[in-house]
């Protein structure tokens, strides 16, 4: 694992050097878009309406869409002087009770590694987190961006798990409610109730896996075992010194097919040779 | 007492926590550790010699929170001797003798990852590594056969490389050099041989960064040559179940072997090894051939 961020929990007076990672990963499968035609991927081009011309990186700002009334230019150097109080610092606030916080304030969750020296503070907040059963609520910036944080205990290690402010979680005032109470009778109730009873037990995620991911991974090994592959065309030209190791290599594989096709055939020919004999001796 | 006071040559050491399990499924503890770095020690350390160390420390055995360690703590003993290099500086270890690897295994340091530099030339690494890292989806024969095909392209281009098990579940290839080269030269030429043979065949060899776009290729990484990466040293244990060492292995023994096949268990198979790996740091071969041919590129 590699970490994504080096600092410090503050907490009180006392500082914890930590190291973060990333807790968990997105396994979903991405794609490349190609062109139908010859299987190259398809490059963007950032073009200017404009000047009807490509615009290189160094020609694009960032605009802030200001009303109707146009854009506000932020330049980066009016992007450095803006307050970054927790700066590669988780700072505790409050602790509170795990249950108190809804899971819809979730948003990624980080493993917190003590960093060497850093040992004895760490093992102090997580046997006082652990003997509480409290968890800290605190801020924490990543990537220059503040947001709110809870800093609980996972298994033997200290975690974070970033959280959306309460204004960036929606409203829920305008969604439609059932409003009469009187539709669910006592009967229907207690027989949900016992439904739900039959099919409770324990948590155990190794259960679930992702079944699309796996028939598309399968779908993908089985037209590239059917040599689906398909090559883009390579962009650059080779070298004459280049195309001399390429026909090394190309003719060591070769090699290698023709050893393996000949092994096969020979397993081949014992194989027919053993059936005869056996027949020799039905005969 | 669960202490043991030793004499390694003119140094006495204490060990502690001998018993300590580091390996749960085989049961092999920090002593069996000791012993292995004890009985290894003369093919391990003409590796380490003049290396500054990176270590990877286990105390809670291998399925426990571990540690990198590149800065010597300070009570370390003083005969041990140290290369203080950066800013901030960092006082690497030194291995010059069979005492320091009890010492590091004393402190639960399954690995010792040393620089491919010496303190002598530390800008110009005097070898480079070929990490043939196969993704899920590949069997031993797809990685062997990469391997052979970077023997190929070696021999085209007048090198030699010398391969060792990884021992989790790929191959390093090391091809000693002149310590006259940059590290980002010698990436640059493992980059330049993974391009080539992902090129030559690209069902089964890759330079994808993207773990996921490797299933089923074997990935050929140029980035372990860039200055502080290291790749883990001959005849070291790797910290996964079975506790498998990586070990030096001939060509030809490539495709009979299997990639966690010598264990911590049997010091003695280490000792059997064939020698032209632990020798090969004389032979300081060229790039100027090969570097031109990159650009081109």
């Amino acid at each position: 694992m590699r970490s994504l961020w080096k600092g410090a929990i503050s907490f009180g007076l006392v500082n914890i050097p930590v190291r973060m990672y990333a807790a968990t990963e997105d396994k979903s499968l991405s794609f490349n878009q190609l062109h139908r035609k010859c299987h190259t991927p398809i490059r963007y081009i950032r073009h200017c309406p404009t000047c009807n011309s490509e615009a290189p990186p160094e020609e694009i700002v960032r605009g802030y869409e200001y009303g109707n009334r146009g854009y506000v230019i932020l330049e980066e150097e009016d992007l450095t002087d803006l307050p970054s109080p927790t700066l590669k610092a988780i700072e505790i606030r409050d602790f509170i009770d795990l249950a108190e916080i809804d899971p819809i304030f979730y948003r990624r969750s980080y493993y917190l590694e003590p960093v060497e020296g850093a040992g004895k503070p760490y093992l102090l907040l997580l046997q006082a987190m652990q003997h509480s059963g409290k968890v800290a609520l605190g801020k924490i910036t990543i990537r220059a961006r503040e947001s709110l944080c809870c800093l609980r205990v996972y298994g033997d290690l200290l975690s974070v798990v970033t959280m959306y402010y309460p204004d960036e979680v929606r409203a829920v005032e305008s969604l439609k409610r059932v409003q009469d109470r009187s539709e669910v009778t006592p009967a229907e109730l207690r027989m949900a109730l016992q439904l739900i009873e039959n099919l409770s037990t324990p948590f155990e995620p190794d259960k679930y896996t992702d079944e699309y991911r796996h028939a598309l991974l399968q779908l993908i090994h089985s037209k590239a075992a059917g040599h689906q592959i398909h090559q883009a065309p390579s962009t650059a030209p080779l070298a004459e010194d280049v195309v001399d190791l390429m026909a090394a290599l190309e003719a060591s594989l070769h090699n290698i097919e023709k050893v393996k096709k000949r092994e096969e055939n020979r397993e081949e020919t014992v194989r027919v040779g053993r059936a005869t004999g056996d027949q020799r001796r039905k005969d | 007492m669960n202490e043991l006071l030793v004499r390694i040559d003119e140094r006495q050491l204490k060990l502690t926590n001998i018993d300590k399990v580091l390996w749960p499924d085989e049961g092999l503890t920090k002593g069996d550790l000791i012993r292995y770095y004890t009985a290894v020690a003369d093919r391990l350390l003409p590796h380490l010699k003049g290396r500054p160390l990176t270590l990877t420390r286990y105390p809670n055995g291998i399925t426990g929170t571990m540690f990198y360690q590149k800065n010597l703590p300070a009570h370390a003993p003083d005969w041990l001797p140290t290369y203080t290099i950066g800013d901030p500086p960092v006082r690497f270890l030194l291995a010059e003798e069979p005492a320091t690897l009890v010492w590091l295994a004393n402190l639960a340091t399954i690995e010792i990852h040393p620089w491919m530099s010496t303190v002598d030339h530390p800008n110009n690494p005097d070898y480079a590594v070929i990490d043939l890292d196969p993704a899920e989806g590949t069997t031993w024969d797809d990685v062997v056969q990469i391997a052979e095909l970077v023997r190929v392209l070696l021999r085209e281009l007048g090198l030699e490389g010398f391969p060792k098990l990884s021992g989790a579940s790929g191959i390093h290839i090391f091809v000693p050099l002149a310590a006259q080269y940059t590290f980002a030269q010698t990436s640059a030429f493992v980059g330049f041989l993974g391009q080539l043979l992902a090129r030559a065949y690209p069902e089964k060899a890759t330079t994808e960064r993207s773990v996921n776009k490797r299933y089923g290729k074997v990935y050929i990484d140029h980035l372990q040559n860039l200055p502080g990466k290291t790749i883990v040293a001959p005849y070291v244990p790797r910290p996964i179940p079975g506790a498998p060492v990586s070990v030096p292995v001939a060509w030809d023994e490539l495709k009979e072997v299997s990639p966690r096949q010598f264990r911590l268990d049997q010091p003695q198979m280490m000792l059997q090894r064939p020698r032209e790996f632990d020798t090969m740091y004389n032979l300081r071969q060229s790039l100027d051939a090969v570097l031109p041919l990159i650009d081109d590129n």
